[in-house]
């Protein structure tokens, strides 16, 4: 069983009236509540936490991409993930990941990716999200009529300037290149492994089912409601034929740690509902532009994976209910233990992405629950899966083809 | 009225449409949201006209969105179906989105286009009127944007008799995903450098409560098409052809009837 820590990086200074006096979080929250001096601590206290989950032992650290919004403060993710690849040694890196549709031409992605694989040592996870209504087509300005279609050129794309050796022209609809010749190469062969995150849109299932990818579910309602997407998966894979592997199924879930089942509700809860009623507070109408979702998902009642009417879900809820509805798993290592390992063999699941830092969670709290997560929660399930083999984890060169990047230097002293 | 489809080309989509009335043909385009059947506007119109009334490809049952790509080719598409149906020279009446493929079959085919109706046109971007955004909307009321009183909203509704909620939710996410196609994520389509083109005689029909192209886009459009004239309905939103109906029809149908 793998756990990776992923923080969203929310902005965590919204104010208490955000939900009163703004309507979204997304696309046209006012750029005056963003204070750039508060976001260059905030950037260097996530990066911290995210080499201290590191240090811990997790499996992988995550980053993503979002655009326009005080819910996820990393338009670009590469960058992110460049300098997390020079300050660690052992872990993946996931990059889940950069929304292909959106970059033009698209081997900016390979290149970008191939670049990060370089650095990291083959440690690179690649991750292939559609991206939010709210990025994709209202702060990116991509057409819902044509984002799956140009999605699934850039994706072939992708893939053909990582694995083709040779220069070739690539005459798509979405992008005319006449030399296509990308450098560097991946270390990883063919590629990096490829993750699909989704949620909200069936296609998705075939796509990873029949191209061999993990499937990452992200959701915010929890576990309890996750079950019919995650078996959508699991079934289409049996009637494809193909066998069951749980690494091949991906889950995001928020987490709280602590001493004591108080402490959790009194010191951790209000970051939490900072989190479902101001980070995931999105007005309506940038949810889902008319074409976001096919119209197969649409009768499939599925929703979009943020922002879908069921995101504010938890809003008002007390924190006995967050962990009754799977919102959070929350309480005392041994209480979490028991919810995790329910999650895992419930969804049929062999990576956990551990959401352990949530809405404006103060570091020292963060790294106080990461730690009792790490130390007396991962060993007690690391035996679950034994058995299966994990094709979806990175393969990163030997202990000794690996560079050994120096310490931060200190100044000369005169 | 009779409902029809026609196929233009072997292995095409057929397109659906209405025919009903007698006179001089007339060929009306619907508004972004799409056809709501034989709609009393256009039953008005065919009192006095033979009035041909398509759905575009990817709305309503139409089919054939994804071989689209281009103003031009929606112009191609009714060339071609004008062609299908030996319609050598018709009067448009174009409303919305379909005032703009009007404009642009006018502009590009003035042979066609005997006299031209343009309601509420879409299709020309100015950063000073601006106008809302028709796909932003709050799904639970996605359509309220486009009128002027959303009680009348209800016309909307009530497609084609359907009040199937998942139905109509899904019928109207493709038919604005089709608009979408066109006009996201801002709806200037680059049709005001050819407007000059028209040869037709032009009148333009503004809707005094339109949100999404404001009254104040109708003297671009008039400025920029030779002789054409220019009128503003009351009491009307971006969808006039449902919230006046009445002053819809008579107003597209006077102007095809009046001596030039």
């Amino acid at each position: 069983m793998k756990f990776h820590w992923f923080n969203l990086m929310p902005y965590p200074y919204l104010p208490d009236d955000f939900r009163q006096k703004h309507r979204s979080v997304w696309v046209d929250v006012d750029s005056r509540l963003y204070d750039p001096v508060k976001g260059h601590r905030i950037y260097h206290d996530y990066l911290d936490l995210l080499e201290f989950a590191a240090e811990l032992g997790f499996d992988g650290i995550g980053v993503n991409e979002h655009h326009a919004n005080a819910y996820g403060l990393m338009p670009s993710p590469a960058l992110m993930a460049s300098t997390l690849a020079r300050r660690t040694r052992d872990v993946s890196i996931v990059l889940l990941g950069m929304s292909i549709a959106l970059y033009n031409p698209p081997t900016r992605v390979a290149e970008e990716m191939a670049m990060l694989d370089v650095i990291s040592g083959g440690r690179l996870i690649a991750g292939f999200p559609v991206g939010t209504s709210m990025d994709t087509n209202y702060a990116f300005g991509a057409n819902p009529a044509t984002l799956r279609e140009r999605y699934q050129e850039n994706h072939d794309l992708i893939i053909r300037a990582w694995t083709d050796p040779d220069v070739f022209p690539w005459n798509g609809k979405f992008n005319k290149l006449r030399y296509v010749n990308i450098w560097p190469r991946p270390i990883q062969k063919p590629h990096p492994p490829i993750w699909i995150p989704g949620g909200g849109s069936i296609e998705t299932w075939d796509f990873c089912a029949e191209r061999g990818y993990n499937y990452s579910y992200l959701s915010f309602s929890g576990f309890k409601r996750a079950a019919q997407l995650m078996n959508g998966f699991h079934d289409r894979v049996a009637e494809l034929g193909l066998p069951f592997n749980p690494y091949q199924a991906s889950f995001a879930q928020q987490i709280i740690v602590a001493e004591s089942e108080a402490e959790a509700e009194e010191s951790y809860f209000p970051h939490a509902k900072y989190f479902f009623e101001r980070c995931l507070h999105i007005y309506p109408g940038f949810a889902d532009a008319p074409g976001y979702r096919t119209e197969a998902t649409i009768r499939a009642g599925l929703k979009a994976q943020v922002g879908g009417v069921s995101s504010g879900g938890a809003v008002g809820k007390s924190f006995r209910q967050c962990v009754d509805e799977g919102f959070l798993i929350a309480g005392t290592p041994d209480q979490v233990t028991e919810q995790m390992e329910h999650l895992i063999t419930s969804l049929r699941v062999g990576h956990v992405f551990c959401l352990l830092h949530i809405g404006d969670m103060p570091r020292e709290k963060c790294e106080k629950s990461t730690r009792l997560f790490a130390e007396q929660v991962m060993p007690r399930l690391r035996h679950l899966w034994q058995g299966y083999e994990d094709r979806w984890s990175p393969k990163p060169l030997p202990a000794h083809l690996m560079a050994e990047p120096r310490p931060i230097r200190q100044p000369v002293q005169a | 009225m009779e409902q029809l489809t026609i196929t233009l080309r072997p292995g095409s989509a057929p397109v659906h449409f209405f025919r009903g009335g007698a006179g001089e043909p007339v060929l009306y385009l619907h508004h972004l949201a799409g056809l709501q059947g034989w709609e009393p506007a256009i039953a008005e119109l065919a009192t006095r006209f033979e009035v041909f009334a398509p759905y575009h490809p990817g709305w309503g049952p139409s089919q054939g969105l994804e071989d689209l790509d281009s103003g031009l080719d929606l112009v191609l598409h009714y060339v071609d179906f004008l062609d299908a149906l030996g319609l050598d020279r018709v009067h448009v009446v174009g409303h919305s989105i379909g005032a703009w493929i009007a404009a642009e079959l006018a502009a590009i085919r003035p042979d066609r286009v005997n006299k031209l109706a343009l309601f509420t046109p879409i299709g020309i971007w100015d950063d000073a009127i601006r106008g809302e955004d028709p796909f932003a909307q709050n799904p639970l009321r996605a359509t309220e944007v486009l009128f002027a009183d959303p009680a009348r909203r209800e016309n909307l509704i009530l497609r084609d008799g359907t009040v199937d909620p998942l139905e109509n939710y899904v019928q109207e996410m493709k038919d604005l995903k089709a608009a979408a196609k066109f006009l996201w994520p801002i709806p200037d389509t680059g049709v005001i450098k050819r407007l000059p083109r028209i040869k037709a005689p032009t009148i333009l029909v503004g809707a005094s409560g339109d949100r999404v192209v404001p009254p104040a886009y109708i003297p671009i459009w008039k400025a920029n098409i030779p002789g054409s004239e220019a009128k503003t309905v009351l009491d009307a939103g971006h969808l006039v052809n449902l919230e006046q109906p009445s002053r819809f029809a008579t107003i597209a149908g006077s102007w095809f009837l009046r001596p030039n």
